[in-house]
Parts: structure tokens; sequence; C-alpha cells
């Protein structure tokens, strides 16, 4: 007697979509893979979608766009370039070798937000330099020129490292420059802060001129100090910082997190998101209880979603030593929207960080950051990723060092290394999928209570781990609840129902909780009673029953 | 009697026609004593094109979201590049029930067409400036709100096909037209004793509550409609979706904290075709919006945290507009949303102030102190004394039995959808015409800059001064407190460029007879003016130059929200 229907704007959308499948790239043919392109982003680079999971219906009766689903984006913020790599070898491997349940849940990759900024940060000419912004024309210092004040390649050596300049002198001083840093004594190479008792001696900034002679270095290009473009992790609407550097002129001004909220917000199947980029909510738990202004958009969790969101950071932890500082301003970035506002389960991990350069309890180990990244540089990469301060002649600020990390060193590891990151993500994308919701909508049992009373029970079950609808989800409001409606063609009049309403819902069944639904009617033995169970999110059941019995 | 013929006579070849009356032969004539729907608008905004095609030019900026003109006019002097002038936005109907907001931007267009030439004021006010006027922001729902039964207070929102009471299935549960009237009135249950309203026994239209501790004979169902969907609700999910005055990139906020805000900011596609027009024309320096109701001049910030967007400079340029836009507009408050309204996060005209650093302002049109323009309280009796003696009873549908599918047999009727909160059509041409009135001093308020003064000075050898004062006349400034603060839009420029010789520096000056200078470091010759030239005030440069005598200079300013000025000095003692 049980059918399921498939909710009719989903099953179009996902027909639309999967016509765009992309025959070119070799494994989109893939059985359990299927590429979507959600859209384009600025200079016309496709965004995709790769949904993995197994077409056919599942035990649920749910297909793919149906079943409670993970969001994995990466490639958001430009300098991040570890993300994309490793969702693009998840997307091979999560089909061949993932130990997981791909039939009861659907995983969606997107494996690169930010093609622009990926592309000029991978760009080898006229330099390479470090940015999370998709680059765009843009007048940020509001002087009439647009981009006309990014960084300069000064020692010629392709990357756009810092400048060390002694400070006090009369260049400094004429540009403003003060002292910061003194260098360190042990290693040359690190700038550091002063100690007690110690004088500071140079001014550092990044690698450049003062492009338009306005008195000011790199205000206004990709890759300098401001302007350049807009950075995707500031730019959506979640405390979004408003009219920051990197910020966009308003929220989803970018064609690019536009694009990801629309096609997100058409996918109601969506339970959990995983950010791959620099915010990390997973070695270091998010606070709870702290909010905007207006009071009721956190910053952090709910409190009453912390223990979710524990199981997914302790599940990550017994995998990976990944820990970076928390702490962390998250103002609008698309880990903090995919929570408050889009009401999910959301984390976020850079994948790969330095093990020892954060301790296990999140605490910083300050001044020494950069200490220990050169340590790493010498103990792992062999010395390479930092450019040895050399003299140059700055035509502004006269005789200048260059030196510093190269680009992207800190945020991406040694190629070497991304195999054994897919492995430890593969892993915790098993552990999330298991975590999954799984609404279960059982067979209605009739009773009969009288010659003309009948007595209809009903249940809902979520054999998932977490709740069909978390805390953030019930505030926001924007998650559907299980409706489920007696009597669907209003056959019987009103006043036929003597307890239970005809329309009832469930707005969040808990992991392992069963609601049940009842309702005592009178009716003509016999009568033909259809109860449909609309999930906008999970599917839509529809079934009839017959009210008849001894 | 001779004397007199004479006099007659002078008088008549000294005023000339113009000053006969206040009174023009318009190209395109619109009456003002009644309202007009989305086609009847457009067709007016195009009639007064093709009457005034030198003034006027039409523009789609954009399609609402079941596909509609949203049809802008552009309007400024003859043959003038708008985009050269600051220029004013004008827009009505944002909330479709709202109605006389379209009316009100209509005028403001139609007046202008038809006086510039005509009337000194108009014509100055068209030769400095552009006004951008979209009389109907929300044309889906000013359509239904035209053809369809309707309340007072119903389509505020647009048409967006949501899920309001999150059952799964959309717009199943709206209002319905019980008795035909064309309006959505309410419904009434005669419940004898067990009630707790009264129907008054002079005038049975009267409904008041019942005394508390009694019972009484009324019970109030609310506004017409059935249960559709068999939820036990009534009108619970109608066609409505999101009010697009929440859903605006300034200070937005989710619908769990902001109920209507949309999805995310600029979700709508009304909504974002107004913005991307506004951040493509940065010569925007006013804007105004039109709502109903209540007799108000509304400036932001639309809650207390947002107080710090709004410096005092720029308070006392809103104060100024406001305070003698409530001598124009009687029975009119100047207010500040939160303060003295409620909380409002992401609406259009706080956007406009906040995220484009414009002086801006909402007006709520129509107030009851309108009804008797005196210091007679609108009492239940008067109102009903100016309904039926001044508007002859149209605003209410008499009560008749009705049988209701879910209540049995009711009354239905009361108050339609043309009372309580649109200007009685008699008297909206004066709703219009003075709310034109607040809008042209708004207008008149923008930026109007010119050098003022220049003066040569020989120094020594080569070496010259030049000082210039750069004045803005009226009361804006070309960047407001705001624009300096956030970093919005461009610097206004001055630039002296010194041809055969250099400008080696130059500075700033508090007063033209200052000797001191706080000196530009930077590019003495192309000088940066974060905060622009003040409202009603100046700002004065003094430039060294090494040129030899003759050498003829060009003194070029340029800004986003001012006409450029360009002038060239010749280096004399």
């Amino acid at each position: 007697m049980t059918r399921f229907v498939h909710a009719a704007a989903l099953a179009a959308t996902i027909a639309a979509a999967g016509s765009a499948a992309s025959a070119g790239t070799g494994e989109a043919a893939r059985p359990g893979s299927e590429t979507i392109r959600i859209g384009t982003s600025a200079d016309g680079t496709p965004i995709e979608v790769y949904a993995i999971g197994e077409v056919g219906r599942d035990s649920y009766g749910r297909r793919r766009e149906e079943r409670p689903a993970l969001l994995i984006v990466a490639g958001l913020q430009a300098h991040h370039t570890l993300g994309t790599d490793v969702v693009e070898q998840l997307r091979q491997r999560l089909v061949r070798e993932f130990d997981g349940s791909l039939d009861t849940a659907t995983i969606y990759l997107l494996p690169l937000a930010n093609p622009d900024g990926r592309a000029r940060f991978l760009q080898e000419g006229p330099f390479k330099a470090e940015s999370a912004k998709a680059p765009a024309e843009l007048d940020a210092d509001g002087d009439g020129r647009t981009d006309e004040d990014g960084p300069n390649d000064l020692n010629g050596d392709g990357l756009i490292t810092m400048v060390r300049v002694a400070a006090p002198s009369a260049a400094a001083d004429k540009y403003g420059l003060t002292a910061t840093h003194v260098i360190d004594a042990d290693d040359p190479r690190l700038m550091r802060e002063p100690e007690d008792g110690e004088v500071a001696t140079h001014a550092v900034m990044i690698e450049g001129i003062d492009d338009d002679g306005d008195g000011a270095f790199n205000e206004d290009g990709w890759g300098g100090a401001g302007g350049g473009g807009t950075n995707l992790d500031k730019n959506f609407s979640t405390h979004w910082p408003e009219l920051t550097d990197g910020s966009g002129l308003y929220p989803y001004e970018r064609p690019e997190s536009r694009v990801i909220v629309d096609w997100m917000l058409s996918r109601p199947n969506i339970t959990q998101v995983l950010v791959y980029g620099p915010h990390d909510t997973l070695g270091t738990m998010p606070k709870s209880g702290q909010y905007g202004p207006a009071k009721r958009v956190p910053k952090g969790l709910e409190k009453a979603d912390e223990a979710h969101h524990k199981m997914a950071s302790d599940a990550f932890k017994e995998i990976t030593d990944v820990i970076k500082d928390g702490s962390g301003d998250r103002s609008g970035s698309m880990v903090q929207w995919a929570y408050s506002e889009f009401g999910v389960m959301s984390y976020s991990t850079p994948v790969w960080y330095r093990p020892d350069l954060y301790k296990k309890d999140g605490s910083k180990p300050g001044n020494n950051a950069d200490e220990a990244w050169l340590a790493h540089l010498d103990d792992e990469r062999g010395g390479e990723g930092f450019v040895n301060w050399s003299e140059v002649q700055h035509p502004q600020l006269g005789t200048v060092e260059v030196g510093g990390f190269a680009p992207g060193v800190r945020t991406n590891p040694p190629a070497g290394a991304v195999d054994g990151l897919v492995t430890q993500q593969l892993e915790f994308i098993r552990e999330l999928t298991g975590m999954q919701p799984q609404l279960r909508v059982g067979e209605p049992s009739v009773e009969r209570v009288g010659e003309r009373l009948f007595r209809v029970r009903m249940t809902a079950t979520n054999e998932g781990t977490l709740p069909t609808v978390t805390a953030i989800g019930l505030k926001t409001r924007r998650l559907a609840p299980l409706v489920v409606e007696i009597d669907a063609d209003q056959r019987l009049a009103d006043d036929a129902f003597l307890t239970g309403s005809r329309v009832q819902r469930a707005d969040t069944i808990a992991g392992g909780e069963t609601v049940s639904m009842e309702w005592l009617i009178t009716a003509d033995p016999g009568s033909r009673v259809r109860i449909e169970a609309r999930s906008p999110r999970f599917g839509t059941s529809d079934i009839t029953i017959r009210l008849e019995g001894n | 009697m001779r004397q007199i013929m004479i006099s007659l006579a002078a008088a008549a070849s000294l005023a000339g026609p113009v000053l006969a009356q206040d009174f023009v032969e318009p190209k395109h004539d619109i009456a003002w004593n009644r309202y007009y729907d989305v086609e009847q608008v457009h067709d007016h905004m195009r009639r007064l094109a093709r009457a005034y095609p030198q003034l006027i030019d039409l523009e789609v900026i954009g399609k609402s979201g079941q596909g509609r003109d949203l049809l802008m006019a552009t309007i400024t002097a003859p043959g003038d590049d708008d985009r050269s002038k600051p220029a004013m936005w004008i827009d009505g109907g944002i909330h479709a029930n709202e109605i006389q907001g379209v009316e009100v931007a209509l005028y403001g267009l139609w007046y202008l067409a038809t006086h510039y030439g005509q009337t000194d004021d108009i014509t100055e006010l068209l030769d400095d400036y552009t006004f951008y006027i979209l009389p109907i922001v929300n044309p889906d729902s000013r359509a239904v709100w035209f053809s369809e039964p309707s309340t007072s207070s119903n389509h505020r929102a647009n048409q967006m096909p949501i899920d309001s009471d999150r059952d799964g299935q959309i717009d199943e549960d709206s209002w319905e037209d019980l008795d035909g009237d064309g309006s959505i009135t309410q419904m009434w249950k005669h419940v004898p004793g067990d009630g707790d309203w009264d129907r008054d026994e002079d005038d049975p239209r009267i409904f008041t509550r019942t005394e508390a501790g009694k019972r009484g004979d009324w019970r109030y169902l609310g506004r017409e409609g059935v249960d559709n969907d068999g939820d036990g609700r009534v009108n619970e999910d109608s066609t409505d979706g999101h009010d697009m005055n929440r859903n605006w990139p300034g200070d937005w906020q989710p619908d769990y904290v902001q109920r209507g805000a949309g999805a995310y900011p600029f979700s709508a596609p009304e909504t974002r075709a107004i913005g991307e027009f506004c951040y493509d024309h940065p010569n925007l320096a006013a804007f105004q919006s039109f709502h109903n109701t209540g007799g108000m001049i509304l400036r932001g910030p639309g809650t207390d945290y947002r107080q710090g967007v709004y410096p005092r400079a720029d308070l006392r340029v809103y104060d100024r507009i406001g305070e003698v836009g409530e001598l124009l507009l009687p029975y009119y408050n100047y207010w500040v949303i939160f303060d003295d309204l409620y909380n409002v996060h992401g609406g259009e005209a706080t956007w406009a102030a906040e995220a484009l650093g414009i002086i801006s302002f909402t007006n709520e049109l129509w107030t009851g102190g309108k009804y008797f323009q005196r210091d007679v309280r609108p009492t239940q009796e008067n109102l009903w004394l100016f309904r039926d003696r001044l508007q002859f009873g149209q605003v209410f549908t008499d009560f008749t039995e009705v049988e209701h599918p879910q209540y049995g047999d009711i009354l239905v009727g009361g108050l339609n959808k043309w009372s309580s909160r649109s200007t009685p059509t008699f008297m909206l041409e004066e709703e219009c015409h003075r709310n034109f009135g607040f809008t042209s001093l708004h207008a008149d308020s923008m930026p109007k800059v010119t050098f003022d003064r220049v003066a040569v000075e020989k120094m020594a050898g080569n070496l010259w001064s030049v000082k210039v004062e750069l004045t803005n006349e009226k009361i804006i400034p070309t960047r407001t407190a705001r624009a300096q603060q956030a970093g919005i839009g461009t610097n206004d420029i001055l630039e002296l460029d010194a041809g055969r010789g250099s400008v080696v520096a130059s500075g700033s000056m508090r007063n033209w007879f200052d000797t001191q200078m706080s000196e530009t470091r930077h590019e003495p010759g192309r000088v940066q003016l974060p905060g622009g030239v003040p409202g009603e005030g100046s700002v004065i440069h003094r430039f060294l130059i090494e040129a030899p005598e003759g050498t003829r200079l060009t003194l070029k300013y340029t800004a986003e929200k001012a006409m450029n000025q360009e002038m060239t000095v010749e280096l004399r003692d």
C-alpha cells in the first residue's frame, strides 16, 4: 500500500541540472557521480558540484537528491589551493573505495568556489602573491584610480614576499613607516616583535612600491595591503563585515557566493556542510552564546547544538592532528552562514596545518609562529618556501631588504602530503555521513474502535544520529518540518476527526526518537483515506489506507 | 477712468502671461483625484515621455518576479548627460497596498516635466540636477491589489511563492471575497451571549468590544476567507511573499530576526535591480521612497545599534531638511525610524543612507490629522462623519449574510480596501503636491560647487602661489560624513595642471587669509578631498608652482556628487 512520490520540484531541478553533466572531464560519466554546473564565475569559469551517491532508490525509497546530504566546499579563499586538490581526489576515491554508506547519504562536492582567485594565485607571471580574493577592478582607496598600487616584485624572484626597512630613517619617516620588529639574533631570517628591553629596528610591509605616489604602499591591488577584489569568505550575509577590505559592496555581490547560496537553497536535503578553508571549527570548537548586534544570530553555535558539533569535532580529532586557532573572525564567512542562516551543522577545517603550531588546548604560540614555520620548512621542506632576505634598492625607500615566506606556503602542505590528507578526510566523511539524520515514516495502523469509529496511528522515526532539524534549524524556521496530512483529499467532513488535527507536524525528531500521530475518526467502514507525509527535504510518502477491521 | 485703463495695461505688459496664475498648460495632463493601476501608470509615463522627449528618458531597469517591467524615468534638462549632475532617486509602492506612493512619485515626474521652461525654480532644478523616478517598485502586488479583492493592508509584500505556514504546500490558503464586493473585508458571527463584541444599535456598521466581565453577542472571525487546506486555519498561506523593504543590504538580518527579510539581501529581483542601478550611478546624492501611513518624514537608523553610522554632521543636514518638511507637510512628523516608530533591519531608505552614503528619507503618506485639519479628534463618530459626508460611503461595504463552509451563517462586510490607509481621492492632489514640494526641497539641497575665488601671487622668481576656493552653496556636502567614514565611492579630487611648470608643494587652508597651510605631502598637484566640499561651505587650497610668468594653469575639480568644474588661470603678477 505504500508508494513513494518524489517531490516534483526537486526532481525537476535535478533533471535540468543533470543535463549539464560534463562529458569531457573524465570521471563524470561514472555511475554514482554526476557533475552539476551551478553557475559561472565572474570570468566565466563554470562552478560545479559533483553529486555522489547511488542513483537508485534506497531502503527508504529515496533517490540521491532526497537523501540527507553532506556538502563539502573548497577553494573559497584563493590561496587555500589544498582544499580543491583534496576534493578532486575525494571525488574519485569516494566512488572507488569509500567504505561508508553511499546508499543512505548523498555527498555533494563543490571543488572550486573561487576559480578566478585560484587562477590568479597560481598564475606564474608577472609574479605570485598571496591573497584570498577573487580579483576584480576596484578603487579601494577612493582616489579615482583602480588597481593602481598593488605589490611589486622588487627582487625579481617572481614572488611577492616582504620588505624590511630600517626605521626610524628619513625615508621611512617620509612614508610614516614606524619600526615594529627586530631581526632575531639567532636566526636572521626571523622578524619578530621586540622582547622586553629591546627596541624595534625595522618596519615590515608587503613587497612593493608606492606606484601612484600617494604616500601609501600597495594599498590598491590584488595581493597587496588592500583592494584587488572580494574575499568570497567575507561576502556571505552572516555578520557581513560591511564595507571593509574584501567584503564586497554588499553580500553576494560576487556571482560565485550568490550562485552557491542559490543552489544550496534549492537543496533542502543538505544536512551538514564542511568547508575546506582557513577557518578551523573542528580542531577548536566554536563558542556558544555569542550573537551579533541584533542579539539573535549566532557568531558560533547555539548552546543546544554544541553536543552535535562536538561529535563531529571529536571524530575529527581522532583522525587528524589539524588544529588551528579557532577563535578567528568568521564574519561574512560561508561556514558561519551555512550554520546561522542555512541552519544546518557546519564545520570548517584547513585540512592541513603545522601540527605543533597550535597547542591541543587551542592556545596560541604567540610570537613564535614564524619561528615554528621556519623550523617546519627546514625540517620538512629542505628549507624551501622561504626567500632569504637580500638587499634591494627601493625607488622610494632607498636600501631595503626583501624576503620572507613564499605565497601560500603556510596554507598548503608539500605536494607529497596530499594523499595522506585525502585518506584522513575520507575517514572523517564516513563519520559525518554516519551521523546523518535518517527519517523513516512508518506504515499506518488502523484499529476499529466502534462500528463507525476508527483509530489511525502512524509513526516517524529518526534512525540517524543528528536531529532532523538542529537547534539553529528550529530557530531559523527555514527547514521544513515533517507534515503529516490525513485525508489529504478532504473527503471526510471536518467534524469526522474526534481527536488529532487533520494536519500534524513534527518540527524536529531527535536521533533515535520516534514520534507518533494519532487520529480518532468517525467514518463509513471501508472508507479509503489518503495520508500524505510531506518532507520537502527528504521526500514525500503517499499512503492510502482502508478504514476497516473487527 | 482713463488713469485706471492705463495702469491695467502697464501691469499686463510688465507681468507677462507666466505670472498671470500658477498654471501651465501640460502637454499630457493627468487627473490627480484618482488612483492608477500598473498599466495606467506605465501608460502615463510613456505619454509623458512622448510629450516631453527632450526631458524624459524611459528605461526598464529590471523585471519583477512575475516578469513585469520596472519602468523608470530619467528627467533632466535637455541635452544634458544625466550622470554629469548630482541626482535624486524617487520611488513608491514597494509596499503595494500603500498605493498612493506611486501617484506621489508619478506626480513629481509630471510636475517637473510640465513646468520645465515655464517656472524658473523648476527649470533651475533640472538644469542643476537629475531625477531618477521609479513610481512602482512592486508591480506584481500592485496588479493584484487593483485587480483582485484586497484589504488596505495586504499585498504589502511581493508575490514570491513561499510556504508561509511551512506545511509543504505553497500559497494554498489565501483570502476569498465571499460577498463579491472586490475587497477583503471582515467576517462576523452572531453568537448571542457567547461573544466578545457588540453591534451598535444606532449604527449597525459599528462593532465595539464588550466591556470586561460581560458577554457580547458577536465574535470577530478575521478577514474574509475560508480554510482552503483544511488545517483548521484561515488565510494563513496567501500569495504574498517577502517584504521587499526588509531585503536591502544595510543591516540586513535573516527572517528569524526580521520577518519578511527574504533569503538574502537583494534576493528579490526588484530590490536587486534598484540596487544595481544605484551602485552604477555614483552621481546619486539624494534618496526618497514613499509609503503610507501616518504622516511621517522618516530617517534612519532602523535600530539603536546603527546610530554610529549616522554621524553628527549628517544629522544636521537631515534635521534641516526634515524640519522644513514638517512645515510643508501639515500633520507630518519628522521622525527617526528606530526611536519613534519601530526596528527595521534591511530597509530601503536606511540602505541608501548607509550603503550609498547619501541623505535619504521615507515618507509615510496620509495621516488622521488630515481628516479635519484642526484640533478635532478623529473619534469613531467623527470618522464615520468623514466617510459618510466626504467619501459618500465609498470606503465601506454593507454587511451581508454569507454561508461560510466552516463557520456557517456569518456577516461579511466593513471597511474596504480604499479605507484607512490611502489618501481620500479628493485630497490626493494636495498630498502629491506637498510631498513633491518636500522632495524638491531635498533635491535642491544637493551639492552645487563652483570655483568661488582664485588668487595668483608671485612669490619670488619663478615661484608662484595660486590659492583657490571651492564653494558649495547648498546644504548637502559632496561627501557625507557617512561616505567618508565607510570609504564609500571616490574622493573629490582637486587637480592643478601646471603645464610647462610644476607644482612643488600644496596645502589646505582653514580660511582665505591664513598664511599657514596644512601640507599635502604626496601628490601636491592632485589633491584628495575625502570629506568633499562641505554643505554651505568651502575648501581652500594653495598650490606653490614653479613656472615662468605667463604659464597657463588648468584647475580641475572632479566629484561624484557635484558637477565637475574646470578653469584656466594665467600666471601674471
